[in-house]
């Protein structure tokens, strides 16, 4: 304080500056810092997402695989049926093939879910809570496969076309698994 | 009238001593400045590692048949392997495309180098019939 009344003088306003300054430069680093941290943070969870992305795309081609394996069964198992039929009726071709494609859908419609729905990570299920019913020879399996990593979690789906195969070309042998099961629709989120 | 306001300024020593608190508070706080530069580069490492990963994952999904020219089959561990050797500026990468024995999966494993060390890797799969 001023001995004079009333008189000001700048004793000590250096240290005042001092002290803004510091408290400016603080101010100025710790912002900075906090916004290279969230920067930061922004690349990892963008790494994690493409991790989880692609490990979820993995739940669906491990769901194809499942899929086509059951197809397979279904195949081998009306084959079988119809066999059984043969035996009993030789004659009576026409009616095999109704036997081969009903056991084939039945089959196919009873298991699918089981074969495919899966815990873990990534998680696959089938979408749909209903039965599934074949619609003019196609039955659509709609997929859905969620991936957690960390913080990122990631979803895909995608539909998966059946058909049915022609008695004759399986007993012809000309029956091949990849050409009644296909992809269609897919998509992802977050 | 009397003079309300001192300007006389300021003297040697107050600035000598400014300037020496300055140096012990601030110096300090300026490894701020350079703590950020540091998590800055492992930000953008990161983002360009995984962004490497990233490409040459979509390469091998982009492909109808594993290309044997770029991806040698190793006999021994039944995999596809490829091996990208660093560059000025850019990471190197190993990867591997292991088929699945009893389907027509193929498992992909990347692993992006830098000077010797993963940095990131990614891991998915595809069907190759």
């Amino acid at each position: 304080m001023s001995k004079e009344r009333g008189k000001i003088n700048n004793r000590g306003s250096v240290l005042v500056m001092l002290i803004i300054v510091i408290a400016i430069v603080f101010a100025m680093g710790t912002s900075l810092l906090n916004i290279v941290f969230i920067n930061y943070n922004i690349k990892k969870f963008n790494t994690e997402t493409k991790q989880a992305f692609y490990l979820s795309e993995n739940g669906l081609n491990e769901s194809y695989i499942a899929a086509r394996n059951l197809i397979e069964e279904a195949v081998e198992d009306s084959v079988h049926k119809v066999r059984l039929y043969l035996i009993e009726y030789p004659a009576n071709e026409e009616e095999a093939e109704n036997i081969f494609n009903s056991n084939y859908t039945q089959f196919l419609t009873a298991n699918i879910k089981t074969r495919i729905n899966r815990c873990g990570n990534p998680s696959v299920e089938v979408r749909n809570s209903g039965s599934l019913i074949f619609i003019s020879d196609i039955l659509v399996v709609p997929l859905r496969s969620e991936a957690v990593l960390n913080e990122a979690e990631k979803i895909a789906w995608v539909e998966l076309n059946i058909g049915v195969p022609e008695y004759e070309d399986v007993i012809d042998g000309e029956y091949d698994v990849k050409n009644y099961i296909e992809f269609g629709n897919w998509g992802s989120k977050k | 009238m009397r003079k309300l306001i001192n300007r006389k300024g300021v003297t040697l020593m107050e600035i000598i001593v400014t300037l020496g608190i300055i140096g012990i508070i601030v110096i300090p706080l300026l490894n701020f400045f350079v703590l950020c530069g540091r998590i800055l580069n492992i930000g953008r490492n990161e983002y360009e590692a995984v962004q490497t990963a990233q490409h040459y994952m979509e390469e091998i999904k982009a492909m109808d048949v594993i290309d044997s020219e770029i991806y040698s089959y190793d006999p021994e561990s039944y995999t596809y392997e490829r091996i990208v050797l660093q560059r000025q500026g850019k990471y190197g990468a190993e990867i591997k495309i292991v088929p699945d024995i009893h389907s027509v999966l193929h498992r992909i494993e990347i692993k992006v180098i830098d000077e010797g060390e993963i940095v990131n890797s990614l891991t998915g799969s595809v069907i190759f019939e």
